[in-house]
């Protein structure tokens, strides 16, 4: 299917997930709460946000990757060309691991512990491309050396435990990246890591995303990665965006409460000698999201009207908005 | 990997030995003098005496376990009490009976058990699970040889489908794998496979559950594997465990099948033990159940050995 | 049995004033042997720890980095004696650990831990109030006291005790776990907080709320602190000074300014710049280092961190460098600093040799 220059790799419209329980008295969890998104191929999007805000959720509805029976997910979601959302399970498996791969956090207990990474990275490439074995291990070995695995040869037959962080995260990074993907999707991929070596996997996917042409969206919690990686990024709180801008007009001058919140309670070297700033209370229940801003409970500026319906998601400048009505007045709001 | 096969198998050793004092101790220190189921009630005393020197029988317990010992080492495990010939000649052919149903039951057993325990897994939390695992408490709790005296009534008694008891005529060596004997199997394997048929089916479905729930499964979704594939990794995944459950169920079919082949006079090494128990005929005894506790021994060595090659994280030396 | 002064349990006294260290460790090794094949033992052993030194004053924050086998946590674990040193010895305000003068149960009641891992470290089956009372109830004190105590740890770490005293482990948020880890810590008014990457579990927001109550405890309780993570970023705001560990040595020690402004060991400075940089316009295009921490069976020779250095040369397999003193309490363990040692950037004066710093 071939697309128009403009048309985005990734296109997401009022994104919504739930998980439903079978146990009664246990309410559905609105973990995803109407996600709008348009991603340009070659393009990075950060999704930052807290345990809780439903960024890993999002990133797993792009594949549909949340577990079948109990995951009630509704909207548009098209990415490289295919309808996500209305795609049947053997349509899903060929789309994953093709066009669309993903990156998990901790790869220790991500690869399979009984089987080599050799064997991991060929069995994907032989599930897509139905090439033979043999030709299959040339191409993991191919794929070693790409995300510089050093003496990649004998690492084919490594195992998993037999390999430290580092190199286990790039035998993932070689096993996503084994049939030429259009988007890649990273969830938390360096938070486990070592400082010097988090460095290295995050260079390291900056450019095998330039070399290969991939969207990458990539989602943290961690401002400071979120600076070396993204184009844009896209703040998320209780399952919803309330910011979104350019990476240097986020970190310049983060507009909604929750993402000034974020930014100061980030410790870096000025920190020293003060109070750090916190941002008052807890993320409120996915079982029970009040009606108005979900963020009022918590922020310093809430007014009457904050509290009576959830703010759009509206233009607040060049290419940026915000979910909030102190940004964004609902006299200059547009409908989002 | 040789020095830990060596290791193995050396500890292998003592814990043989120890078991064949256990079980040397346990036939003398029953009540009863041995003799008298050699000897008639009437027999004069110094014929008695006489009896009781040629068995050994009047020198102290060590002595007698030290010389049984050495013989048994050799080979000889002595001359069955009641029959006067060679245990070895008695106990190989209900050794080969044994197996054979053990090997049956545990053939139906494992087959059924993982099925149920796969389908219990697959269909967590609803009601395919739950009766399973209502199945599988109800197997491991009911009194196989009621079980045994039931389908006997059931299939041989009422509908003569099935004989009811011995395994054909002809003894061990005829036997072939046609129906003419194998139907003679049905009804005690059945019976022995119940138990192991429950155990493995929790076992694999606690283990399949427990690989089910790993992050790597979500890991294999999304690299876009089918169905088929993933079920490769999760049984590569769930084989030591649940393979080591059933060779130690194999041990336990070997060793305690005793009172179903009693129920149906199968002629096994259970049948034979419990004939020699009431006829205190204490060489077959201490030859049985000797043997039957190596023949364990060696279960458990094949099941770590086994472990060993099958989960890569066991650190090989 | 309860002793007199168990009616309040109160905190133990200072010994030797302010500038007597509260804690001094010298020579600390620990190697853990591997398992050997077939019936010999290995000749391998992990040199987790190997021959550290450092002192910790009184009401400082001392704050030791470095990245995963480096030593840190085996450190934190040798101090409060949970592990039994292979050498070396740990003082405490004088009096050696362990020893006649300071039994261990004296010494436990002195220093407590905090660990990563906020859920594991709570029994599932104690309500938060118990899991506090518990310690000083073993140290002799009446169970209402005991309570009366917990409450008001509560109360100090932000927790109501009405509202939170009866809940258990997995009815709070992580957040919430790592303050009842800390209020238990200082149930028995300890006098040194081990501190072993308290935060790093916690999301960025309840992070900051975490060290902002752990330095208002500091100076209500008059505490010292030894803080142990590999986030630089939170190392630099908490600490007085620094440590910086690689493979089970000390690469380099200082006050937090003199370490992070002028970085003498070149791993500190990788480490350093390793962070990101939080300015799209300057990202790194190339990374400070190459590869993985290496692994502590097999150190390298001489310096360990040669086979990753930058700088290294043909001196630095040969000897191993002690740390050598630069300016008023700031050392690093590299040759380039050591007058006289051989390698090419090192000062050329042959000032006083090398000492260990105290």
């Amino acid at each position: 299917m071939t697309s128009a220059p403009d048309t985005p790799l990734v296109h997401v419209r009022d994104l919504r997930v739930a998980f439903e329980s079978r146990e009664p008295g246990v309410a559905t969890v609105a973990a995803v709460n109407g996600v709008d998104f348009d991603l340009a191929p070659r393009e990075t999007l950060c999704i930052l946000g807290e345990s809780g805000s439903g960024k890993s959720v999002t990133l797993r509805a792009l594949m549909r990757l949340n577990p079948a029976r109990t995951t009630r997910m509704s909207g548009t979601v098209r990415v490289a060309g295919q309808d996500i959302a209305s795609a049947s399970e053997a349509q899903m498996t060929a789309v994953r691991g093709r066009s669309v791969a993903m990156i998990f956090q901790e790869p220790m207990t991500a690869l399979d512990p009984v089987f080599s990474i050799g064997t991991q990275i060929a069995e994907t490439v032989r599930r897509h491309e139905g090439i033979d074995r043999a030709a299959a291990r040339r191409r993991a070995l191919q794929l070693l050396e790409l995300v510089q695995v050093p003496s990649a040869a004998r690492r084919l037959d490594a195992y998993p435990h037999e390999l430290s962080g580092g190199l286990r995260q790039r035998a993932m990074i070689a096993m996503a990246l084994s049939c030429r993907p259009r988007l890649l999707l990273a969830d938390e991929p360096t938070t486990a890591l070592d400082a010097t070596v988090q460095i290295q996997v995050l260079l390291l996917l900056r450019e095998l995303q330039r070399e290969m042409g991939m969207g990458l969206i990539f989602v943290t919690h961690d401002l400071g990665v979120a600076s070396e990686v993204a184009d844009r990024i896209a703040v998320m709180y209780a399952g919803r965006f309330v910011e979104e801008a350019g990476v240097s007009d986020f970190l310049r001058q983060p507009m909604h409460p929750y993402a000034q919140g974020l930014l100061g309670a980030t410790v870096h070297a000025g920190s020293r000698g003060r109070p750090l700033v916190t941002i008052a209370g807890a993320p409120p229940r996915l079982d029970r999201l009040p009606a108005g801003c979900a963020f009022a409970a918590r922020c310093d500026r809430v007014m009457p009207a904050c509290l009576d319906a959830m703010p759009a998601l509206a233009a607040a400048g060049a290419d940026r908005s915000a979910r909030c009505l102190l940004v964004t007045p609902p006299r200059t709001a547009l409908a989002a | 990997m040789l020095s830990y096969l060596l290791r193995r198998v050396l500890y292998a050793v003592p814990i043989a030995l120890a078991v064949s004092v256990v079980c040397f101790l346990l036939v003398h220190l029953a009540p009863g003098d041995p003799i008298n189921a050699i000897v008639s009630a009437d027999t004069p005393a110094d014929v008695v005496e006489q009896v009781r020197r040629e068995y050994g029988l009047d020198r102290p317990l060590p002595t007698q376990f030290a010389l049984w010992l050495g013989r048994v080492a050799q080979g000889d495990f002595g001359k069955s009490i009641a029959s006067g010939r060679p245990v070895l000649d008695e106990l190989g052919p209900a050794i080969v009976n044994t197996l054979r149903l053990s090997l049956g039951a545990a053939a139906i057993g494992f087959a059924l058990g993982t099925a149920l325990g796969v389908a219990a897994a697959l269909a967590r939390g609803r009601w395919p699970d739950k009766s399973i695992v209502a199945l599988a408490a109800a197997s491991v709790s009911v009194p196989h040889y009621w079980l045994g005296m039931v389908l006997v009534i059931v299939f041989s008694v009422v509908f003569n489908l099935l004989p009811s008891m011995g395994a054909g005529g002809g003894g061990s060596e005829a036997w072939r794998w046609d129906w003419e004997h194998v139907q003679y199997l049905v009804l005690p394997a059945l019976t022995l496979s119940i138990i192991p048929m429950g155990i493995v089916a929790r076992t694999v479905r606690g283990v399949v559950l427990d690989v089910l729930g790993q992050d790597f499964i979500t890991t294999l979704r999304g690299k876009g594997l089918r169905g088929g594939r993933i079920a490769l990794h999760v049984v590569k995944n769930a084989a030591p465990s649940v393979l080591s459950i059933m060779g130690l169920q194999l041990g336990y079919l070997m060793g305690g099948s005793i009172l179903v082949e009693t129920v149906f006079s199968w002629p096994g090494t259970g049948f034979m033990l419990n004939g020699a128990i009431f006829q205190r005929d204490i060489p077959v005894l201490q030859g049985t159940i000797l043997v039957l506790a190596l023949i364990f021994v060696l279960l458990n060595l094949l099941v770590d050995l086994m472990q060993t090659t099958l989960d890569p994280r066991i650190k090989r030396q | 049995m309860p002793t007199n002064h168990a009616a309040h349990l109160p905190p133990l006294p200072d010994l030797g004033g302010p500038a007597q260290p509260l804690l001094s460790v010298r020579h600390l090794t620990k190697h853990f042997a591997l398992a050997g094949r077939g019936l010999r033992r290995s000749r391998d052993v992990v040199r987790a720890v190997d021959d550290l030194g450092f002192d910790l004053r009184k009401g400082e924050t001392l704050g030791i980095v470095g990245e995963s086998g480096c030593g840190k946590s085996t450190t934190s674990r040798l101090i409060m004696s949970l592990l039994a040193p292979t050498a070396g010895e740990i003082v405490f305000d004088g009096q050696v650990v362990g020893g006649r003068a300071l039994p261990m149960k004296d010494y436990r009641r002195q220093v407590q831990m905090v660990f990563q891992d906020s859920h594991a470290s709570l029994n599932p089956r104690l309500s938060i109030e118990n899991a506090i009372a518990f310690a000083p109830q073993v140290h002799g004190l009446a169970r209402r006291d005991a309570l009366a105590r917990a409450h008001e740890l509560l109360d100090a770490v932000g927790l109501a005790p009405a509202q939170f005293g009866a809940r258990f482990p997995h009815q709070l948020s992580g957040g919430q776990r790592q303050r009842v880890n800390i209020a238990r810590a200082l149930a028995l008014r300890p006098r040194l907080l081990i501190l072993d990457e308290p935060v790093s579990a916690l999301d960025k927001s309840v992070e900051a709320q975490v060290l902002n109550l752990l330095v208002d405890l500091k100076a209500r309780y008059g505490l010292s602190y030894l803080f142990i993570s590999h986030d630089l970023n939170v190392v630099q705001y908490m600490a007085d000074r620094v440590l910086v560990m690689y493979l089970g040595k000390v690469a380099e020690v200082g006050a937090v300014d003199a370490i992070y402004g002028r970085p003498a060991h070149p791993y500190t400075a990788a480490l350093l710049a390793s962070r990101p940089s939080m300015d799209p316009a300057r990202r790194r295009t190339r990374p400070p280092l190459q590869g993985d921490p290496p692994n502590p069976i097999d150190p390298p020779s001489g310096c360990r961190f040669r086979t990753r250095c930058a700088h290294a040369e043909a001196v630095c397999a040969a000897q191993e460098p002690a740390l050598a003193v630069l300016a008023g309490g700031h050392a690093a363990a590299c040759l380039m600093n050591a007058p006289g040692s051989g390698h090419r950037a090192a000062p050329v004066r042959r000032v006083e040799a090398a000492r260990v710093l105290a």
